[in-house]
């Protein structure tokens, strides 16, 4: 059995909006094993930002808890109080945000955001200090202890990132939360951010929930890929499984898409027709049937229940070639 | 055959500091070089791509050619017309034939006009206005893929990949000869990704386009472009026939780019040339080449002066003290 | 989606909006009915019965020369009411087309631009006011010349910003890659997007503006006698303050009845087109 610092069960997600209820999340089930990194994949408007705010536990007003728990070190966060969940936030479970500019506060040097986040520990500031700049130093920003009089705006938005994630993993987490933290990176530097997080991640045996669209970057971190669509998820596996058995005629789909795997030049590039369907009137059936190319009368008339290929894949289809 | 764009060794600076501020703090050279001279075509019904990392002035590149930025020094010709310090009034008859894709889809599209409306601006603009309108806008949307009803909506409420195609439809409503498309697939899902560049293709065929494409996505503009340049801190570093720089590349920046990428396959092994650190800033520019300071291949003579333009076949130019071997096959 | 209906469906909502509402909408019928709503005529001089306490026939009594209050008070919201949105109104016009020429136009305009807000701002109301009727001679003009020369670079300063920020856009990027001129891009892009927030800003601006015409016109250097003005009504009354306070409690209450109203409804329609609100429309 794998112990798991993460255990979402049963899921579902919804917004009150004034043209209806969106059922953003449905029936999500994902475990994040103790020093693992799980990888999250989805595009646009399936539902990857409403799980993170799910997670922290900071959901837009209008949204609801429908169905489900989400077991953080085997605590239901539902249950917990604003002051228990900020005591979970920032010490066991730390987060990396997309854009690196933002996160850090313009006004503070980053010594001082980076001995406040210790606010916690009962140590010397001295010795807090001391942590910040050998945590510096380990994310790759040279010259550690007199950048720490540094403000955000002197660094680049590589450095930034670095920053970001050194102080995320200052506080020792469990758990990583790392929200799309190559996105806004160039490619050169989106490589050197991955391998830094493979790095720390073996140094510091958290576990890490990694959210991107971008397939490759989940391909070459992760351990476990969940992949989502329109709300739910709609295959989980090894990252083996994933990319190299995809099971669900969308995580096949999405592979295909990538410009980068076509080795010969073409023309004109594969892509997945249609567009996603409405989460305010759902479609009967399997959520991807009306743009699925296998589609059959099934498809159309009952969700698909959850099919176990390995002991740990899983996809959401009735029409699965195992 | 003649190029339909060519530029010739363009050059463009910023002020830094007024004229006043300048002279009082003695400051002789109150500059910084945005694109450092670079020379390209692109002939008619081609597609060129610009690759380099943010900062590197790809886009001061296309804003120069569109008269937005001033030009310092160099030639751009558009069918033989020089564009360089043209008036706006003279500028004007140009813009109909070369237009302007943006990079962020939603964010270029006025947010307070429907559809409808902008598709109407080009129009409006060069006092154009066809006889019939509506069905005018509703030939632009079908064209793009997407339905006349959309007219009736404001940018916000369109998907990425949707105001992406109503972008599309504008920079077509002029039947422009040349696109300069910044960044048509950032921000963009993978699976919508594929969508714009086919109907870009498409368009290519069916109307003889000619395309300058800006990434950074070196996938994407290995599929779609005949002729590409690596940019870097406003130099081409490289430039060529796309299958030529991407499988005989001579400059180290070029083979870095290619291998920083992260590849599908979880088993893969990466011979990865490292590069380090980032970009510098156009204000902290380095001497000599200015890639220097990140090449795995550094010597001496890189950090005094900058390498001559030497060519390695035809159309196939590079800078570079120290090239790669060509590969075998 | 009916956007009027959202909007008073808000209003409605916002309590402290909906109640500055009322007392908006109290103060613009009175004074767009002040010659029905009049008990008496308020000039008409009654010297018998000056300085009379409040009277079922004279509401709110009679000021030192017998003149009805009530009706002085009413014919004055008149007053009040056309300073306020005549000035407001000319501010915002001036400060929006000097505004947008400055963040939009060439730099030396935007500096000598900013010169002149900065300079006209700089000078205290008051002695503006003081210098202006020495050379014009006090009349209601004068305190709108006043009154329009010291709000405006405050409406042109803001537009200036807005239309800078709005420039940094790519939609402005792509109107100028199109070829189009200045007037278009301001026109039919720049101002839609800033008028909506200026609105709200002059609607707050009215009490001010309306307590700067009571100010003046209680200094004497607003609008002459015998008009009606809530400054002057105020100004009567201040000389008999010990023995008969109704004049300054009438002549200040809808003082305070109009900048209260004006205030929270300028505050809640803040809170409406908030665009982090207006999300979920």
């Amino acid at each position: 059995m794998i112990e798991s610092v993460l255990d979402i069960r049963n899921l579902s997600v919804s917004y009150a909006t004034p043209r209806g209820t969106v059922q953003a999340l449905r029936r999500i089930n994902l475990k994040v094993p103790r020093a693992k990194v799980v990888g999250l994949v989805g595009e646009s408007g399936c539902g990857k930002s409403t799980l993170i705010s799910a997670v922290i536990r900071l959901m837009a007003e209008n949204a609801l808890v429908a169905a489900g728990e989400i077991r953080f070190l085997g605590q239901d966060m539902q249950y917990l109080s604003p002051p228990e969940l900020r005591g979970i936030r920032g010490r066991d479970m730390s987060m990396v945000f997309q854009d690196p500019m933002t996160a850090l506060n313009p006004v503070f040097t980053i010594g001082r955001q980076m001995v406040d986040i210790q606010y916690r520990d009962g140590v010397s500031k001295k010795a807090k200090a001391k942590r910040a700049a050998d945590m510096l130093s380990l994310v790759g920003i040279p010259d550690a202890v007199s950048r720490l009089d540094n403000y955000p705006h002197h660094f680049s938005g590589g450095m930034c990132q670095r920053i970001t994630i050194a102080m995320a993993l200052l506080v020792q987490p469990k758990l990583l939360i790392a929200d799309e933290p190559t996105t806004a990176l160039d490619a050169t530097l989106e490589v050197q951010i991955i391998r830094l997080l493979k790095e720390l991640q073996a140094d510091f045996q958290c576990a890490i929930l990694f959210i991107s669209h971008h397939l490759n970057v989940i391909a070459e971190l992760c351990d476990f890929v969940g992949v989502m669509y329109a709300g739910e998820l709609v295959e989980k596996g090894s990252v083996r499984d994933i990319f190299q058995r995809p099971a669900h005629p969308y995580t096949r789909a999405l592979l295909e898409c990538d410009p980068s795997v076509i080795e010969e030049r073409t023309r004109f590039l594969p892509t997945i027709p249609g567009e996603i369907p409405s989460l305010i009137d759902l479609p009967e059936g399997c959520i991807f049937h009306d743009r699925c190319p296998k589609a059959e009368q099934v498809c159309t008339k009952t969700r698909p229940p959850e099919v176990s290929i390995t002991e740990h894949h899983t996809a959401l289809c009735h029409c699965l070639e195992v | 055959m003649e190029p339909l764009l060519e530029v010739d060794q363009l050059r463009v600076r910023f002020k830094t500091k007024s004229a006043v501020k300048a002279f009082f703090e003695k400051d002789d050279d109150p500059y910084i070089d945005g694109v450092m001279g670079v020379s390209f075509a692109i002939a008619p019904g081609q597609t060129y791509g610009l690759v380099g990392e943010s900062g590197s002035g790809k886009t001061t590149v296309a804003r120069a050619v569109m008269g937005l930025v001033p030009v310092h020094s160099g030639a751009i010709r558009y069918n033989q017309n020089n564009l360089v310090g043209l008036s706006r009034d003279r500028f004007k008859p140009f813009r109909k034939d070369i237009a302007l894709m943006f990079q962020d889809p939603a964010g270029s599209l006025s947010p307070r006009l429907k559809i409808r409306s902008i598709l109407a601006e080009p129009f409006r603009i060069h006092g154009m206005m066809p006889k019939n309108l509506p069905q005018e806008i509703a030939r632009l949307l079908k064209m793009v893929n997407l339905s006349p009803s959309m007219g009736d909506l404001y940018p916000h409420q369109l998907s990425g990949g949707q105001a992406r195609r109503v972008g599309v439809a504008r920079a077509l409503a002029l039947s422009p000869k040349l696109i300069i498309a910044d960044e048509p697939t950032a921000g963009l899902d993978v699976s919508v990704q594929g969508e714009i560049l086919n109907l870009m293709a498409r368009l290519q065929d069916d109307m003889g386009l000619s395309f300058l494409i800006i990434t950074h996505n070196l996938a994407v503009v290995r599929h779609v472009s005949d002729h590409v340049a690596i940019m870097y801190l406003g130099r081409f570093l490289e430039q060529g026939p796309t299958q030529t720089v991407f499988h005989q590349m001579r400059h180290p920046y070029t083979q870095a780019l290619l291998s920083a990428h992260a590849s599908p396959d979880p088993d893969a092994v990466h011979h990865r040339i490292s590069i380090s650190g980032e970009i510098p800033g156009l204000v902290a520019r380095p001497h000599g080449c200015e890639f220097h300071t990140r090449c795995p291949g550094v010597q001496e003579k890189c950090r005094r002066q900058f390498p001559d333009k030497a060519i390695a076949g035809s159309d196939h130019q590079y800078y570079c003290h120290y090239p790669l071997s060509v590969p075998e096959n | 989606m009916n956007w009027t209906k959202q909007f008073f469906y808000r209003l409605y909502r916002e309590p402290m909006g909906f109640f500055g509402m009322i007392l908006v909408a109290l103060v613009i019928v009175s004074a767009l009915l002040a010659p029905f709503l009049t008990t008496h005529d308020h000039n008409a001089l009654d010297i018998a019965n000056r300085l009379a306490g409040p009277s079922a026939d004279h509401w709110m009594g009679t000021d030192q020369l017998g003149r009805d209050v009530f009706s002085r008070v009413v014919m004055g919201s008149r007053i009040a009411v056309w300073v306020a949105l005549v000035t407001v109104a000319m501010s915002l016009g001036i400060g929006l087309v000097l505004g947008m020429m400055a963040g939009y136009g060439p730099k030396w305009l935007d500096a000598a631009l900013l010169l002149l807000f900065d300079t006209l701002r700089s000078f205290p109301t008051i002695m503006f006011a003081l210098a202006l009727v020495t050379v014009f001679g006090p009349s209601l003009q004068t305190v709108i010349i006043v009154i329009v020369a010291t709000t405006f670079p405050v409406y042109g300063r803001m537009v200036r910003t807005q239309t800078q920020a709005l420039c940094n856009n790519e939609f402005i990027v792509a109107e100028e890659a199109m070829g189009a001129g200045m007037m278009r891009v301001l026109g039919i892009h720049i101002l839609p997007n800033i008028i909506g927030p200026l609105f709200i800003v002059a609607s707050m601006d009215i009490p001010v503006v309306i307590t700067i015409e009571a100010g003046l016109s209680f200094l004497g250097v607003g609008v002459r006698p015998p008009t009606p003005s809530w400054g002057s009504i105020l100004n009567d009354g201040y000389a008999y303050i010990r023995n008969t306070p109704w004049i300054i409690i009438f002549g200040g209450l809808p003082l305070i009845v109009t900048t209260l109203g004006f205030t929270f409804l300028g505050e809640s329609l803040r809170d409406i087109f908030d665009p982090k609100l207006r999300k979920d429309l």
